[in-house]
């Protein structure tokens, strides 16, 4: 790719985004006005659909994704591997970069693997099976809150339960998920990668397996993100505002009632 | 976070054992169905770790990006269809054995077939990077911390806000709508950062030539292959999750609007 290029691509990204964010501005202040302007209601419903169209896909890519994991014969991964870098033999010149590349690492490698055990499949399909989940309870969260707004019915009820439920299942999927995945591709990476024994001949200018390409080792690194935590507080945190505000409208409806009995 | 042994595994489950049991005692529906919707501990504990994450994200990143600035080398994560090893493990195995031991590797696992391999995701540390690099890789890094910050401290606002007992304040609302324009604009723009120090780097490091007798693929040695690696590494990536995360905090953003409403209404009424 060239440079140029890629300037040109970054920069082309940036006006549209500082484009997209002088339209959009005024249309998002204006919510400030006492009734929900046009642009909000169409923003609102967009949000809406979008997030409609979002649970649909998810759910139904979920459930392919699982029944792949568990059924289909030959699966693509991305497995971790024991971090290697490439090496040039000593004798080949290479002319022309003008950076040195010091040091590298690749941790991790795509692929098409056939014949894992169930337990392993198992893992995956229920690292899938979470992740679909999440997206869709925040997909539907997203619609009953739009839904709510564009029906002037904001605080309902169901809302604030929705959205504490939200928090509960990205706390226990988030983490389940990443337990299941991490631990679905350390076995799988075992499975694959392990190897009994490596030969080569004489003339080959190896020293170790490790130094062949195309021979990878096995890894059992485990990556776990605590962000399941902070996302689930700060939803419940939400959920909280959405109880206040089921309550000030109640307040709001008593109090209505009572100047509209004394009038 | 990456764990490489036993007992660092052990460890990170211990300690994410002991903020689960923290959270569930101070959140647990049950509790939270009580009448004291406001009781504060839950909310003093989410602002810390709001203020934790601000503070955190704000220091890697302003630490990241000094570091870029002055170090001597840049690393570089790079993506893409690169070294493809399927080829050079069949060419080994075609060649003379050695002492009788198998060329090819034996799985360890009998039953399994590796079909295709490819690696994928790199980390190249580079000696001599271009300016542009890093200022692609400077602005990646505090476009992300931005975003972390920004969200961060819109929870902490509304935590704060709770413990004021009146989350429906227009400052709140205000910091809702700034964060989701920050969001979008870092996202897109950390995404777009790192796909331009990656086109800058790979332009600078791959302009190699290959020796005319490995430009063959499937050399016996796999030189052409380790040279494949960053020949092809930059490949353009896109994720639209700033797009919607910031129109789901939009919505946010009008959900408090109508609790300002609300608390006027109210207020006048009384």
């Amino acid at each position: 790719m060239d440079t140029v290029l890629a300037y040109l691509v970054g920069g082309a990204v940036m006006v549209l985004v500082a484009i997209a964010g002088v339209t959009f501005w005024r249309a998002s202040q204006t919510a400030w006005v006492e009734e929900v302007p046009g642009i909000e209601n169409t923003r609102l419903r967009w949000t809406r659909n979008i997030a409609s169209l979002i649970a649909g896909i998810w759910t139904l890519g979920g459930l392919f994704q699982v029944g792949k994991f568990l059924w289909m014969p030959m699966l693509d991964l991305v497995l971790p591997v024991r971090p290697f870098w490439p090496q040039v033999p000593e004798g080949v010149n290479v002319e022309g970069p003008t950076a040195q590349i010091v040091s590298g690492r690749i941790r991790e490698v795509s692929v098409d693997v056939e014949g894992l055990t169930f337990g392993v499949r198992a893992l995956l399909a229920g690292e899938a099976l979470l992740q679909c989940a999440i997206v869709v309870v925040i997909a539907v969260a997203v619609v009953r809150i739009c839904s709510a707004l564009l029906t002037e019915r904001t605080f309902e009820e169901r809302s604030a339960r929705w959205i504490r439920a939200t928090a509960w299942v990205i706390l226990g999927a988030g983490l389940g998920m990443q337990v299941l995945g991490e631990a679905g591709r350390v076995g799988a990476s075992a499975e694959a990668l392990r190897m009994n024994q490596v030969g080569w001949s004489g003339d080959l200018p190896y020293d170790d397996p490790s130094e062949i390409p195309g021979i990878f080792a096995e890894s059992a690194d485990f990556t776990i993100n605590y962000w399941p935590v902070g996302v689930c507080l700060a939803l419940l945190a939400l959920g909280t505002v959405f109880r206040y505000g089921a309550r000030l409208r109640n307040a709001n409806r008593s109090l209505r009632r009572d100047v509209d009995g004394l009038v | 976070m990456v764990f490489e042994s036993p007992v660092a595994l052990i460890a990170a489950g211990v300690a994410l054992a002991a903020v689960i049991t923290v959270v569930l005692l101070a959140f647990w529906p049950g509790r939270y169905d009580r009448a004291r919707i406001l009781n504060g501990n839950r909310y003093r504990i989410t602002r810390l770790f709001a203020f934790i994450t601000a503070a955190g994200a704000g220091l890697v990143g302003v630490v990241d990006a000094w570091q870029i600035a002055i170090a001597e080398t840049v690393r570089v994560p790079l993506r893409g269809p690169g070294l493809s090893i399927a080829s050079e493990l069949n060419d080994l195995s075609a060649s003379p054995t050695n002492g009788g031991a198998p060329l090819h590797p034996e799985p360890a696992t009998g039953s399994i077939v590796i079909v295709g391999i490819q690696a994928d995701v790199g980390v190249a540390e580079f000696l001599g990077a271009d300016p542009a690099v890093r200022f692609w890789l400077i602005l990646q890094v505090l476009l992300t911390a931005a975003l972390i910050v920004t969200i961060a401290v819109a929870v902490a606002r509304v935590c704060t806000a709770l413990l004021s007992g009146e989350p429906f304040q227009k400052p709140v609302t205000t910091w809702m709508r700034v964060s989701a324009w920050v969001f979008l604009g870092a996202g897109l723009g950390a995404q777009a950062a790192l796909a331009g120090a990656r086109a800058v780097v790979v332009d600078q490091v791959t302009q190699r030539p290959l020796p005319a007798e490995f430009q063959e693929p499937g050399d016996p040695w796999g030189i052409a292959g380790a040279l494949r690696f960053v020949t092809n590494s930059w490949v353009p990536e896109f994720n639209p999750w700033p797009i919607g995360v910031c129109l789901a905090r939009l919505a946010l953003s009008a959900v408090f609007n109508a609790g300002t409403r609300l608390r006027r209404d109210v207020d006048g009424l009384v």
